[in-house]
């Protein structure tokens, strides 16, 4: 099996994050120095509004909270006595630890002690902040200053010709990594997906190209297996086949495009945001350019569906860490995409403590 | 050499010690039309059957991590729930939908490991060479002069050899058993034989603390000798035979699964030559009742794992089977680290 057909010079590669570890870190130090220099959605925007938001990302335990024209994220933890300062509460635009009254401000600054009102605050009694993003719906973050890689892209989520849909975010027991290729995996539909939209009868791979992009991976795989329910007896798939997109974000994101008949398309963004080493929490935006005038429930209801009965396998897979050398596992011609992640979380400096 | 399972809970010298023996992994009933999933010494196995071929093989699809008991069997096939790859009943893969014509190469061929049926149970040997390659004796499951029962397993947070020293154990039956046949105002251990056997060793016990249920106890005709036969197979199965008054005879086979260091599953079968028509239930009750009271005590125990080395705990002369026992898993080679 060989690497990626296209010559892209692919992402280029993030120096280490320097500084201490999260507490109870579970990643390899390695992994977890190149990790936390990309962009990860922690939260959906319509969940942080008038209260603090718990979050963890990369073993990193995080608050979020909005004050009328800025999200903040910060490390949760109040400076004084270690309590989460997500148990705590906003008040006129500052957070407010739930213990001892500290308020810290939009940037992290403590701006008041309540026990002495008077007293000068040090500087230093400021919070670790980390950069935010808000898109498609999601509250993203970097733990690194200066975030490395290509923000996924959605442009169909600004498109008015797309419904949008945004699912609750799916917890998942299994590494980001062994989710994401599952997502890109087209081998398994006939067997875990028979009951939406994978057809039993047609387990085939065709061969597809795999091409390694600035973000990271570009695929396109036409087969004939199509995407509706199956049951609702609507499938015909059109002669030429469905053509699956999938642009991977590395290390944990991957953009899919379902070309279906008649121009129809089927957009998914799936965010494997890293929990932990085995702790996953998947965001999913989801849009569609057809049936746009039906309630969005039962499209919400039949893509989770879907990522559940994923769910079940990746949960049970083992090991749990997504086995970066390749002699770990066997690989077969359909596998084209997974090999090709593997090499290139690899060449990003995963696994070293695997490999070497 | 075999490289140890992942996590492997035991000392390295102990594992290998342990691996070439048989020991029970299931239940033959519990290996029917799907793949069963059983754990041997930290190994994750997958168990199926297809017409009269049992194959134990390591519960791992060789291609995307997948546990093989997740899936399911087709045409005799154990069939990946993920890709649907399929393996025959040797483990050689046969099958790769997504390719179907592809040449399939040799080494897509499952670990499998010797495995066969006695005495209602599933039995596996993870490693072919030393140990013993026997399975322990219980000739009475095909006698029919016998009555087989088979109660349902018994699950232990306890390392295999904890429990089969507790069954070996004569001196807490007024103790730890007064509620079901233990007799409190009988605690005196008359002194015992032991003697070596080629596969371990027998205990030869006898004493006046009868072995009907406390409810039963006026069944005893006075003055009646009561004597256990022990027979160790090692390292974890154990026989017991009890002989009752008429010639009775009671087997208990004790065979602990070691499914790790501080986890066994311990089945239990069971012949007798009397009673044969008397309804099953109140000798499972009974039974359950009995291994319930040791498990609550062997699941405190500590050290966890079976102290090898004598000193560690104090002996008695009751003691001279668990004496023995620990004397002989030593010479297995268990202990090695302990004690070094």
């Amino acid at each position: 099996m060989s690497a990626p057909a296209a010559s892209a010079p692919g992402v280029p590669l993030p120096p280490p994050v320097t500084g201490p570890l999260p507490r109870g870190c579970t990643f390899a130090e390695s992994d977890w120095r190149i990790l936390a220099n990309f962009w990860y959605p922690v939260a959906l925007s319509r969940d942080v509004t008038d209260q603090p938001v718990a979050a963890k990302l990369l073993d990193q335990r995080l608050v979020l909270w909005r004050t009328s024209d800025t999200l903040t994220c910060a490390n949760d933890l109040c400076l004084h006595r270690g309590v989460p300062l997500s148990m705590g509460s906003l008040e006129n635009g500052d957070l407010v630890c739930a213990y001892h009254g500290f308020r810290y401000d939009a940037c992290g600054q403590c701006v008041k002690i309540p026990a002495h009102p008077s007293a000068a605050i040090p500087p230093k009694l400021r919070l670790t902040t980390h950069p935010v993003r808000e898109a498609y719906g999601l509250v993203w973050t970097c733990l690194a200053a200066e975030p490395a890689g290509t923000f996924p892209e959605l442009p169909e989520w600004d498109d008015p010709a797309y419904q949008q849909a945004l699912p609750d975010p799916l917890d998942i027991a299994c590494s980001a990594g062994r989710q994401l290729e599952g997502f890109m995996d087209v081998a398994h539909f006939a067997f875990l997906h028979a009951n939406t939209f994978g057809d039993p009868n047609n387990p085939y791979v065709p061969n597809y190209p795999v091409e390694r992009a600035p973000h990271g991976l570009h695929i396109e795989y036409r087969s004939t297996v199509g995407n509706y329910l199956r049951q609702d007896g609507t499938e015909a798939p059109p002669e030429e086949g469905v053509l699956r997109v999938f642009d991977c974000f590395l290390p944990f994101a991957t953009r899919l495009k379902v070309h279906l008949p008649d121009g129809a398309h089927l957009v998914i963004l799936d965010c494997a945001s890293p929990v932990s080493a085995r702790q996953t929490r998947l965001f999913a935006p989801l849009l569609r350019n057809y049936d746009t005038d039906q309630p969005l429930e039962p499209f919400i209801d039949y893509n989770v569906t879907i990522f559940n009965e994923d769910r079940a396998i990746v949960q049970a897979q083992y090991p749990e860490d997504l086995p970066i050398d390749l002699l770990e596992e066997v690989h077969i011609r359909a596998d084209r995409t997974s090999i090709a992640y593997r090499q290139e979380l690899g060449r990003l400096g995963l696994g070293e403590a695997y490999t070497t | 050499m075999m490289t140890l399972p992942r996590n492997c809970t035991f000392l390295e010298s102990d594992w290998r010690a342990l691996a070439p023996y048989w020991y029970p992994v299931a239940f033959s009933r519990e290996v029917a039309d799907r793949p069963f999933a059983a754990t041997l010494l930290d190994e994750r196995l997958v168990i199926w059957r297809t017409g009269d071929t049992l194959t134990a093989a390591r519960d791992l699809c060789l291609h995307r991590g997948v546990p093989l008991s997740m899936g399911s069997l087709e045409n005799g096939d154990l069939v990946c729930a993920y890709h649907g790859f399929r393996y025959d009943a040797c483990g050689q893969c046969v099958k790769i939908p997504a390719h179907p014509s592809a040449a399939i190469p040799p080494k897509l061929r499952l670990q499998t490991y010797d495995v066969t049926e006695a005495y209602g149970l599933v039995w596996v040997r993870l490693v072919r060479e030393g140990g013993d390659p026997e399975l322990p004796d219980f000739a009475c499951w095909d006698d029919p002069s016998y009555l087989q029962v088979l109660p349902d397993s018994v699950e232990l947070d306890a390392s295999a050899g904890r429990q089969i020293e507790g069954f070996l154990d004569v001196s807490h039956f007024a103790f730890v058993h007064v509620e079901s046949f233990g007799e409190s105002q009988n605690p005196e251990v008359p002194t015992y034989p032991v003697e070596d056997t080629p596969r371990g060793f027998r205990a030869d016990y006898r004493s006046t603390v009868s072995n009907y249920p406390t409810h039963l106890k006026h069944l005893n005709p006075p003055g009646f000798e009561w004597r256990r036969l022990f027979e160790v197979f090692l390292p974890f199965t154990a026989k017991l035979t009890v002989f009752f008054p008429n010639d009775g005879q009671l087997h208990i086979l004790n065979a602990a699964c070691p499914v790790s260091a501080r986890k066994a599953r311990v089945f239990v079968p069971i012949c007798r030559n009397f009673d044969k028509d008397a309804p099953l239930q109140a000798t499972l009750d009974f039974n359950h009742q009995v291994f319930a009271e040791d498990k609550a005590i062997v699941e405190q125990q500590y050290p966890e794992e079976l102290p090898i080395d004598l000193h560690e705990e104090v002996h008695i002369r009751a003691d001279r089977s668990s004496i023995t026992y620990r004397q002989k898993l030593a010479a297995l080679g268990l202990g090695r680290t302990f004690t070094a």
